[in-house]
């Protein structure tokens, strides 16, 4: 018996120790025996087994390594291309001047009025008339030309953005629009009140209950005076509530709503909804969301 | 310590005879190194999975590979850590079928109004072989205390105290460093300690 080392990992057996009565009482467990007919079937398994399926499982251990490694790296270059290619698209330079070129494809033609400004030859697009007789880039296909100039400001060895019809040649870079999160979302609230905001231009307009439940996901239709559910946008607050599509609306918080619903100065709150579902009234609460 | 440790060391001996006959096409060793080991395995793999039927077929399984796989086999370590190896792992294995068949079973079927889902655990009324295993209460609290054990405590334990492996046995079949094999069992018999606060 090879000496056994104790203390080691916690796992003295001390003798009366707790650790040392389990021992005991695992130990004296009544063993089973393999059945009378084990080497039988097992001769008829061996038998009727197929040697390759056996002898693959050298392999496997390796491929169970591999594919994942595999994986792991061919995201890990992905993301890592993925990140160049999004810095290289943005240059920043603090200073205001012309960011230098890493390389990336020159644009030929007249030089910058402007520091600020990256010119692309017209010559690079494909060339199009616009209503107005102006050359501009064009999509392909398209029937309509874009406007465009040659001294669109893009982004240095980019190619010129293409503005696809009805929208302006202004190139003047609009920040994304902040998101409106309710606050359960926002991770420091513990109210299941769900407050969706109107977008500016309606705040201080009355909204009608449509309009503010599409802005929470459901599509609803008046139905002999009353509100129905039409579908439920996936991923909405909507969803997360559980309504479905067939529900028909009885009450919001308690007040009754009907065809004749608006919630003034833009505001529209929810906590529960009671919805008729076949003959079932069913109150339905916003559960928060798992952590 | 010495004749114990003679006993080991004929013991693997004779295994590794065994094995390089059946190497060279001798099936009667083949069959010894089944009687030797046949009911030490199922008894392993039954107190792993408390279910004899897959307690059998996967000793079953245990010497198919062990058969299919003999050429591979290398005399570095013991036989009887080789197949208990072999013996784990389709144990392991087998845990994770039945949890993948618990999980996909027939929950979404079940659902309340408010999308709650409830699990649905159908009752297993097949009759077991080993219910002629005439075990007292204890027994069966036992057996049912090892099986709640995450499987990484639940081989150690298993293969320490129900089959008297050493430490070091333990550690090699699991491939594991000592002190994380003594921690894993030390760590297994405090949660089973709970369970058989009664017994104690």
């Amino acid at each position: 018996m090879t000496h056994e080392h104790k203390n080691i990992g916690g796992g003295a057996e001390h003798p009366g120790s707790d650790e040392q009565k389990i021992s005991a009482l695992l130990s004296g467990l009544q063993r089973v025996e393999a059945p009378k007919d084990f080497d039988f079937h097992l001769k008829a398994r061996i038998a009727n087994a197929k040697p390759a399926d056996y002898q693959k499982a050298g392999m496997f251990p390796i491929l169970r390594y591999a594919m994942p490694l595999g994986l792991f790296l061919a995201v890990g270059v992905g993301v890592m291309v993925n990140s160049s290619y999004n810095s290289w698209q943005t240059p920043t330079v603090a200073d205001g001047s012309m960011p230098p070129n890493n390389g990336a494809v020159t644009a030929t033609g007249p030089a910058p009025t402007d520091s600020n400004e990256i010119v692309v030859p017209t010559a690079d697009l494909t060339p199009a008339v616009g209503p107005d007789g102006q050359r501009g880039p064009q999509l392909a296909g398209q029937p309509g030309a874009v406007q465009g100039s040659s001294r669109d400001i893009v982004e240095r060895g980019m190619p010129a953005p293409i503005v696809p019809p009805g929208f302006s040649a202004d190139r003047t870079v609009r920040p994304a629009p902040t998101p409106i999160i309710p606050p359960e979302f926002r991770g420091n609230s513990n109210s299941t009140t769900i407050s969706t905001v109107a977008p500016p231009e309606m705040a201080s307009k009355p909204v009608a209950l449509a309009d503010a439940l599409q802005s929470i996901g459901i599509e609803v239709e008046l139905e002999e005076n009353k509100w129905k559910v039409k579908s439920v946008k996936g991923s909405t607050i909507g969803e997360l509530l559980g309504v479905k599509a067939g529900d028909r609306l009885e009450s919001i918080d308690g007040r009754a709503v009907d065809d004749k619903t608006v919630y003034k100065d833009g505001s529209f709150k929810v906590k529960t909804i009671r919805v008729r579902r076949g003959e079932t009234a069913v109150d339905l609460q916003m559960k928060k969301p798992q952590k | 310590m010495e004749a114990s440790a003679a006993a080991v060391s004929e013991k693997t001996q004779s295994d590794h005879a065994l094995i390089e006959a059946t190497k060279n096409g001798d099936e009667a060793a083949f069959a010894s190194i089944v009687g030797r080991y046949k009911s030490p395995i199922t008894n392993y793999l039954y107190r792993f999975l408390n279910d004899y039927e897959e307690a059998v077929d996967l000793a079953q399984e245990t010497f198919v590979r062990v058969y299919f796989a003999i050429d591979r086999y290398h005399t570095e370590y013991a036989f009887s850590t080789y197949i208990y190896r072999i013996a784990t792992n389709l144990a392991i294995s087998e845990l994770r079928k039945r949890k993948r068949r618990t999980i996909l079973s027939l929950t979404g079927l079940f659902q309340s109004e408010d999308d709650e889902q409830t699990e649905f655990q159908p009752p297993d009324n097949r009759s077991r072989p080993d219910e002629d295993l005439v075990e007292d209460e204890r027994s069966r609290v036992i057996a049912k205390a090892i099986a709640t054990l995450p499987a990484k405590y639940r081989v150690p334990i298993i293969l320490r105290d129900v089959e008297g492996k050493s430490y070091d046995e333990v550690a090699e079949i699991l491939e594991l460093g000592l002190g994380t094999t003594k921690s894993r069992i030390s760590r297994a018999r405090g949660l089973l300690k709970e369970k058989l606060k009664h017994y104690l």
